[in-house]
Order: C-alpha cells, then sequence, then structure tokens
C-alpha cells in the first residue's frame, strides 16, 4: 500500500501522464489508475476533483462537455502544451529521485 | 425501501452547501457516482450495496470542499482584490441605510448636489474668461498695439493706436511678421432689399486679417475676402438673417443707402471666447481711413504677429521711434512747447505690445472692442467656488460623522463576525463615493436645468458647454469621486475605531475626538459664510455708490435715440414736436453721452502756452436740465445770450486744473476753433463720464445746439406710460426722419455697461452666498439634530425636573453661539482684506462701515438661531417618556 503523501505528490504527474495518452473525464481516470496501480494506490475518488480543476487553473489541462453518442454528457479533459511541458519536468524529478533512491539502496556498504 | 434517486438526490444535498463548488463540479460529481455504480452494478452488487461503496470511494466531502475552497481563494486574491459577495452586501447596506434614513441622504445629496452644481458653474465660467483668444493657433506671438501715455499726472491706457502704426512697424521692426488692424465704425444703416437694419455688429478690416486670426470661413477665399473694397463678410447668422437658406456668396448688400458691398465669403459665428466680436466684416479698404497718413485721430485696433520669442519690452522701446518721428511733431504744433519740454512736464507717449490672450483680463485701456473681464475678478470666483465646494465636503463630512452614532451596532456587529478595519473603511467610503455619484448626477441635472439662467446672469454665452464636453463629463464624475473619497474618509475611519464591545453593550456614546472636527469645520463654514455674505455687501454698496450716488448727474427715464443725422434740417421740428407730449419734460441733443466715448481737444489759457487736454462734448441748451447737472459757479448755456456761441463750460475737474483763482469769465484758445477766444461762463459738478474705475475726467461744454451728430435724449416725466411714449417718439421720428430705423436704447441701462463686470460679479456674489448659506444651513440642521439626538435622554430628564423650552434652547445653542463668536473672530479680519483688496480697483470707492462687519454676523446668527430653534423646540417639545423609554 502505497503511503498517503506519496499518493498525494504523484498525483500531478500521473493524471498528466493518463491525459496524455488520450482525452478522458474524471470517472475513467481514477479507474485507470486504480488498474494501474493495481489497487495499491488508494484514492478516496473525491479528491481527485480538486486536483483537476486545480491544474485546470494552473493552464495546464483543460476541459470541455461533449455529448458524443453516450447517454450521458462528459467533461472530457485534454493535457495541453503547458501541461506536457509540465509533464517533462515532473518525469525528469521523479526519475532522479529514483535514480538517487536506486543509488542509495545498491550500494555496498563500505568499512573504514 | 431504496430509492436511488433519491439517495443520489440527497448525497449532492452535500455539495450545495459549499461556495466551493459551481453547478459544473457537482454535475461532474454526480456522472461520476453514476458511472461509478453503473460499474458496481454490472460487477453484481445490488443498486444498495453499489451506492453505498461508490459514497465510500468517493470520500469525505467537506475535506474535499476544503480543497477546492483553496483553489478558489487563489483565484481571487490574484484576480480581484475584492469579494463580490461583500460588495454586494455592502452595497445592500447603503441602499437599505438611505431609505431608513431618508431626511439624512437628502439633506446630504442636496448639499454636495448644490455644492457641486455651484463649483460646475463657476468653473465653467472661469475656464471661459481664461479661454479667450486662445482659440487662435497661434495666439502666443499675437499682440494687441496700444497706447500708454502720461498727461498731466494722469495715466491713460488706450486700446487703439493710429491707422499707420501697422505699415510704420512693419517696415521698421524685422521682428514684426504681419499686421493686421480692425475698425469700429458706430451703427450702420444695413439694407436687404426688403428691410433695413441699423446693425452694431459692423467691423471693418485689413485683408491680412485671416492671416493673423483663426477665424474660420466656411465659404470664400480667407486671402481674398477682403482684398477688394466694398467686400463683406456675413457670419453664418447673419447669412441666414439676410439671405435664408439662399447662397450668399457674390450677393449685394446695401449699406449706408450708398454703398453697395458684395459678400465674399461666410464666417463660423464667432466663438463668444473672442475679444472681438461681429457679425459683418467689412474690407478696411472701403474706408479712406485705410491710407491715411494722419497720426492724429486716426484710431484702429492694431494687432501684430512678432517672432518666436521676440522680447517685447525692447521692442516697445524702439517703438518709441515712431512716436518722436510721427505724433511729437504734432503735438509740438498743438502746444507750442517743444517735445523735450513737453516730456520734462512730467507728460509722456508710448506704444504697449499687449499678449492678445491678455486682452480680455488684463487689460485697463479705455475703448476695448467689448466689455473685459478682470483677473482679480476670476481670483475671487475661484476663491468662492472652492469655498463653496468645500462647505459642501465640510456638511457631507460632519452629516457623516454625527450620523456615525446610528451605525455604531452595525459597526460592532460586522467587526464581531470579523470584518478587519479596511473592510469597514472600504464599506464606508463606498457608500461616501454612492452617495456622492447620486450627487453628482443631481449637481448634473442642476447644472443643465440651470444653464439658461447663468448665461442670462453672466449676460455673455459660455465657449464650454457641459452637455457636449466629454471632459466635462470626466472631470464631473472624477470631481465626485475624489469628494466622495474626501468626504468619507474622515467618517469611515471614526467608525471603524469603534470598539465593538462597548458599543454591542450600548456604552457607546459620541467619539470624543471627532469634536474638534466637526467643530472646526463648522467655524470654517461660518467664517467663509460672513466672509461671502460682507463682500456681497461692499460689491453692492460699491456698485450702488457708483451708479446712483456718486454719478454727478440722473440717467433715469432718459431714452437716447441714435443716428439723429436722420433727421437732417427736421432736428429742432422733431425735438419741439416731442416736446407736446405731456410726459416728456425736455430733449436734448449732443455729440455724445456719458458712458460713450468723448472726444479729447487741447485747450491753453489766453496769453499762457500751456497746454490742456479736456474731454470735448457739443452739446444743445437743454444739456444741463436733461442729465440734472448741478451748477457750482456761473451759468450754463442760455439762449438769451447770443455770445455763448464761443461760450464753454467746464466741470470742476477741469476748472481746478487751469489753476486760476476765478475761472469764470477766463478765455480758453483752441486750435479746433481757429483761435477764437473761449469764455468760460459757469462751472459744473463734477460727474463721471467714464467708469468710476477711472478718476473723475476732465470735461468740456462746448454750445452746437444744431449738431445733428451724435443722440438725441429725450427726458420722460415718469415711469408711467413709457410705452406710449416711446410709441409717440417713434412715429414723430419716422415722420420726420423720412421712415429711417428709429434706433434707442434706455440711458441707465446703456451706463450700466460701463460696469458690466462689476454687476455681473455682484449678481453672481448675490447668487452664490446665497447658495453657500444654503448649503451651510442644511449642515447645521444636521449639526443641531445630531446634538439633540446624543442628548435625547438628558433633554427628558432635564423636563421631567421641570426644565422649561426656554432653558433647553440655551443649553441647546450655546455651543453652536460659541462657534459664531469663534467665526466672527476669524473672518472680520478676511473681510477687511478681501474687500479692501478689491475696492482699490476703484478710483472713487463706497466705505466699508462697521455695519457691513456687524450685519454679516447677523444674518448668520439669524439663519442659525432660526434652523436651531426650530430643531431644538422640535426635540424638547417631545414627550420626554419617548427618550427614556428607549433601549
Amino acid at each position: 500500500m502505497i503511503s498517503k503523501n506519496l499518493t498525494a505528490a504523484s498525483t500531478k504527474p500521473i493524471i498528466l501522464g493518463i491525459l496524455k495518452q488520450g482525452n478522458s473525464y474524471g470517472y475513467l481516470i481514477i479507474k485507470k489508475i486504480k488498474e494501474i496501480s493495481g489497487g495499491q494506490m488508494k484514492y478516496s475518488d473525491g479528491m481527485l476533483y480538486p486536483v483537476l480543476h486545480r491544474l485546470e487553473k494552473e493552464g495546464l489541462i483543460q476541459s470541455k462537455w461533449t455529448m458524443e453518442n453516450e447517454t450521458r454528457p462528459r467533461k472530457y479533459y485534454e493535457i495541453t502544451k503547458l501541461g506536457k511541458e509540465a509533464l517533462v519536468s515532473e518525469q525528469k524529478q521523479w526519475s532522479q529521485v529514483n535514480a538517487v533512491l536506486n543509488e542509495i539502496w545498491n550500494a555496498k556498504p563500505t568499512v573504514k | 425501501m431504496f430509492n436511488l434517486e433519491d439517495s443520489i438526490d440527497q448525497w449532492l444535498r452535500n455539495f450545495y452547501g459549499h461556495r466551493a463548488f459551481d453547478h459544473g463540479s457537482i454535475r461532474e460529481m454526480e456522472l461520476h457516482l453514476r458511472d461509478h455504480i453503473e460499474d458496481l452494478m454490472a460487477e453484481g452488487h445490488d443498486e444498495k450495496e453499489a451506492f453505498q461503496l461508490a459514497v465510500a470511494d468517493f470520500g469525505e466531502i467537506p475535506k474535499m470542499a476544503k480543497e477546492e475552497f483553496w483553489n478558489q481563494r487563489r483565484k481571487t486574491t490574484i484576480k480581484t482584490l475584492i469579494y463580490t459577495a461583500m460588495i454586494k452586501n455592502f452595497y445592500f447596506t447603503t441602499i437599505r441605510n438611505l431609505l431608513k434614513h431618508k431626511s439624512y441622504f437628502l439633506i446630504n445629496i442636496l448639499g454636495l448636489a448644490v455644492g457641486m452644481a455651484s463649483f460646475t458653474f463657476i468653473s465653467l465660467y472661469i475656464f471661459n474668461e481664461l479661454s479667450y483668444d486662445r482659440f487662435h493657433a497661434n495666439h502666443e506671438n499675437i499682440y494687441g498695439v496700444r497706447t500708454e501715455s502720461v498727461i498731466r499726472g494722469q495715466l491713460r491706457n488706450g486700446a487703439t493706436v493710429a491707422a499707420p502704426m501697422a505699415r510704420s512697424m512693419m517696415d521698421n521692426y524685422p521682428e514684426v511678421v504681419r499686421t493686421t488692424r480692425v475698425l469700429r465704425s458706430g451703427a450702420l444703416l444695413v439694407d436687404n432689399g426688403n428691410e433695413k437694419i441699423n446693425e452694431s455688429q459692423i467691423l471693418f478690416a485689413d485683408s491680412g486679417f485671416f492671416s493673423v486670426f483663426d477665424f474660420r470661413l466656411l465659404k470664400g477665399n480667407p486671402r481674398t475676402a477682403l482684398q477688394h473694397p466694398k467686400s463683406i463678410i456675413l457670419t453664418e447668422d447673419y447669412v441666414r438673417k439676410y439671405f435664408g437658406d439662399q447662397d450668399p456668396m457674390g450677393q449685394k448688400i446695401v449699406i449706408e443707402d450708398t454703398v453697395f458691398y458684395s459678400v465674399t465669403g461666410v464666417l463660423e459665428n464667432v466663438p463668444p471666447n473672442s475679444h472681438i466680436q461681429f457679425s459683418m466684416l467689412g474690407s478696411l479698404n472701403t474706408k479712406p481711413i485705410n491710407n491715411t497718413n494722419h497720426w492724429i485721430g486716426t484710431d484702429l485696433y492694431t494687432y501684430a504677429v512678432l517672432k518666436e520669442k521676440t522680447k517685447t519690452d525692447e521692442l516697445e522701446g524702439k517703438m518709441k521711434q515712431i512716436f518722436y518721428d510721427h505724433i511729437a511733431p504734432e503735438i509740438e504744433y498743438y502746444t507750442g512747447m517743444t517735445i523735450d519740454d513737453w516730456e520734462k512736464a512730467g507728460n509722456s507717449v508710448g506704444f504697449n505690445l499687449m499678449p492678445i490672450k491678455d486682452i480680455h483680463l488684463y487689460s485697463i485701456a479705455t475703448g476695448e472692442l467689448e466689455p473685459t473681464g478682470n483677473i482679480t475678478y476670476i481670483h475671487a470666483y475661484a476663491l468662492i467656488g472652492v469655498i463653496i465646494l468645500f462647505i459642501a465636503i465640510f456638511n457631507f463630512i460632519n452629516l457623516a460623522t454625527a450620523h456615525s452614532a446610528t451605525r455604531a451596532k452595525e459597526v460592532g456587529i460586522r467587526k464581531v463576525v470579523g470584518s478587519t478595519k479596511r473592510n469597514l473603511i472600504f464599506q464606508f467610503i463606498l457608500e461616501s463615493v454612492v452617495l456622492s455619484l447620486m450627487a453628482c448626477a443631481l449637481a448634473f441635472v442642476i447644472t443643465i436645468a440651470s444653464m439658461p439662467s447663468f448665461i442670462g446672469l453672466i449676460g455673455n454665452d459660455l465657449a464650454f458647454d457641459i452637455t457636449s464636453n466629454y471632459i466635462a463629463w470626466l472631470a464631473m464624475a472624477g470631481l465626485a469621486i475624489v469628494v466622495g473619497i474626501l468626504a468619507g474618509s474622515y467618517p469611515s475611519f471614526v467608525l471603524s475605531r469603534f470598539q465593538p464591545v462597548e458599543v454591542l453593550k450600548g456604552n457607546f456614546s459620541s467619539p470624543g475626538r471627532s469634536g474638534w472636527l466637526r467643530n472646526l469645520l463648522v467655524t470654517l463654514q461660518f467664517s467663509a459664510s460672513i466672509v461671502i455674505i460682507a463682500g456681497t455687501i461692499v460689491v453692492y454698496s460699491q456698485i450702488d455708490y457708483m451708479l446712483v450716488k456718486n454719478l454727478g448727474f440722473d440717467k433715469e427715464q432718459i431714452l437716447v435715440i441714435e443716428r439723429p443725422d436722420w433727421l437732417n434740417n427736421n432736428l429742432e421740428v422733431f425735438k419741439n414736436e416731442l416736446l407736446k407730449n405731456p410726459n416728456i419734460s425736455s430733449v436734448a441733443n449732443s455729440e455724445t453721452i456719458p458712458g460713450k466715448i468723448y472726444g479729447t481737444r487741447s485747450y491753453r489759457k489766453n496769453n499762457n502756452n500751456e497746454v490742456y487736454l479736456f474731454k470735448n462734448n457739443q452739446v444743445s441748451y437743454e444739456h444741463k436740465e436733461l442729465l440734472g447737472f448741478e451748477i457750482s459757479a456761473g451759468r450754463f448755456f442760455s439762449k438769451e445770450f447770443a455770445s455763448d456761441s464761443n461760450a464753454v463750460v467746464l466741470n470742476e475737474s477741469a476748472a481746478k486744473s487751469l489753476g486760476i483763482d476765478e475761472p469764470l469769465g477766463a478765455h480758453l484758445i483752441t486750435p479746433w476753433k481757429k483761435g477764437q477766444l473761449l469764455t468760460i461762463i459757469g462751472i459744473v459738478k463734477d460727474y463721471n463720464i467714464e467708469s468710476l474705475h477711472n478718476s473723475v475726467a476732465p470735461v468740456l461744454l462746448e454750445l452746437a445746439p444744431n449738431n445733428n451728430g451724435g443722440y438725441v435724449s429725450v427726458k420722460m416725466q415718469n415711469s408711467k406710460n413709457i410705452r406710449e411714449t416711446v410709441t409717440f417718439v417713434e412715429n414723430a421720428w419716422l415722420r420726420h426722419s423720412n421712415d429711417k430705423p428709429f434706433d434707442y436704447f434706455f440711458f441707465d441701462e446703456d451706463y450700466q455697461n460701463l460696469y458690466k463686470s462689476e454687476s455681473t460679479t455682484g449678481q453672481m456674489f448675490v447668487l452664490f452666498a446665497t447658495l453657500s448659506i444654503f448649503i451651510a444651513c442644511l449642515g447645521l440642521i444636521g449639526l443641531v439634530t445630531y446634538t439633540a439626538s446624543i442628548r435625547r435622554k438628558e433633554i427628558g430628564i432635564r423636563k421631567i425636573l421641570g426644565a422649561g423650552t426656554s432653558t433647553l434652547v440655551r443649553l441647546l445653542s450655546t455651543q453652536i453661539a460659541r462657534l459664531i463668536i469663534f467665526a466672527t473672530i476669524v473672518s472680520w479680519p478676511l473681510v477687511y482684506f478681501v474687500t479692501d483688496y478689491w475696492l482699490r480697483n476703484f478710483a472713487d470707492r463706497t466705505t466699508v462701515g462697521l455695519w457691513v462687519y456687524l450685519s454679516s454676523t447677523l444674518a448668520i446668527v439669524a439663519i442659525v438661531g432660526v434652523a436651531v430653534s426650530f430643531q431644538t423646540i422640535k426635540t424638547t417639545m417631545s414627550n420626554p417618556m419617548e427618550s427614556l423609554r428607549q433601549d
């Protein structure tokens, strides 16, 4: 089970990553995260929305209501150019964190 | 039984309570929940289970709401500083407050509106006066050429110079770029084919007129329109008057029955802020004066365009040479003195160059084209405007601080529920700005509605129109906002300082610290009012002094007929016929009358070379009787003495300047009468032929009973039947003049024109004094109401203990009486300086007695007394139970 803080911190790159693969709406995004993490990242669904709204306000994603061939309207989110740039920077940071952790954990203890 | 739709509705209601969610977000949540439930049911859960699982997965709403709220917060603090909801609340509180205290609201708005309207009027007037002649693009470099002479110790400024001056300047001084000259002729008879009209609005000008001035020619060529003799340009209004809708170009106009002018141009109406006013402009080369070489008696208004940065005083110095070359020989001829001796005797003639934009306000010259203004009045107006505006603002502040007592609880509650001091200040300033904007709108209505009366009062069109000028609109709105902020800031600081605990416990009493400010403001208001009242009295008594007391002649009920030359040889018959009417007591003809232009002639004593310049008039036997002169020595002209054709009558100033012990019987010689000996037969008391800005001029009267130039004056017995008498005179005129137009004016009205700016000032003073007192009264009523209201309980208790109404009135008015005394101490010295400064403009001035000071203070006392006693009595008459039962 992934801790709450870590979950919260990773939400932004995860959402941006999902949206980079294609436009989507809230419920689908949540479903996808749950699937990919195999239930290891536990969200309360509701908390996703404030994040989405915040990202929209920051201009990283944008939304529009669509009525496709479905019965219900959907609020689709789409990643913006700014969002893609943000994602790149997030990826870099997470990889760096990952690299640092790997380095530390794989190093053999040295004795003086 | 579980109902899915009801449960979803129920769940959604959780969101409504939070401001963070808008409808879009809530809809998004609903869709999310429905999708989830659908999926769960597809996995095999029943409706109820699916709903419960979905809700559980969704998580806690308040936590989410908090997150959303932070999003919102971030947005508002960045984008808008003020919460809309709060503004809405302020707005409603403002409106509710206004409706709840209608009288306070009305007093406040009305006072401010009247103040602002007055300020607007005064500003319009001042701007108009200051804008004179600035519409000429080149106005910085256009100068009027004028004379300044000192003759026998008397300084004379003349608005004109001799006709050859312009050419002489062009010939001699490279600084002079261009010149143009303007001739004012008297009224001329203009014939448009159907009727004949005496037009006084005619000027004549050089062909270069339009290269100096920027009057706009709508039709015709500015270079050539005045090039040929007998050309004439008409303004739009006059085109309509004479030609209706026809094209006037090339049409003929007959002037004085003999000269045919052709119309060569149509001019846009002359702006009201031009010191050159005309409706018809003829070519100057029509007139013989155009080419004359005479330097005496050929006066033209002359304007020169100088090169930029010309030092005018240097040029004026060089121009002195023109005097020596051309005018000095004439002086030597007339006086028999060498010019050196003449100058050594203290005489001098010089020319000065006055920037055209200064002519209207700074000229003190006689014989200007139009009545001028006076810069000292402009200062006075500006002062009054600011005073009135400030009285209105003080009012506003006073009423608002006084009124703040009633708002204390509101402030207390606002503070308790978390309003910051800044919020409160903002709220009250907003309120005050809303009020002042309302006042501004009202002021605008007042201004537009009373504009015609105001124009009637100042007797001049304004060059600026508040309605068509968007800058004026902006200025007014800007003024409203500034006044609102200014007026609202003090009360708002007082209000925001209230301690909520004290206020809500009911311990609130007036914020003591604001008392001194209120008293100060009221004292200032009183002082300003006293100054304005005293100023008004002084202006009025000075005008009265000039127009009635100190004239030396009687100008009432005199009808003056122009152009008696149309009577040809019928003058005497006409005069005799008029006398048959019992309403007419005397008829006189004369070359000129006081207030009109007098010619100057030079005289010498027999056997003495010293020269005296006297204002000259050619009069008939009836002149003295008609004007009611008093004879101080000798006698007036009489038919019984045939020798009177060689007699003269002097006024006292003239007689005194001769320096003879016994002037009666002495002889004078003048080149105008070819050296004949003229005997002084009488001396009349001094009378004013010019404005009293100048001291009494020496006047010499000669007898010329058959002179049909000038004017015929008709004195009527009384003010009854004036209309019939005028008709009678007109009929006689038409019979004897061969149906020439009958043009007349009333002497007193015409003479009043000399004091146009004084009488306008007087009337404006009265108007604005009344308004300022009105506004101050409004403030006072507010203040007294306030004092009475915070002392209601005290008054109630006093009444129960047996105090009578008079005791209570005294109790409540002591403080105000003290303020009036302070105001008196402050204002009297001011009154002294202000009136003294203004009266310095006059050679003969009225004395400002103590009664002026006393009566202005008394006026304030009386007005205040009425306001105070009215309010106080209202409060004291009320049943003490009412006030004691409260709380």
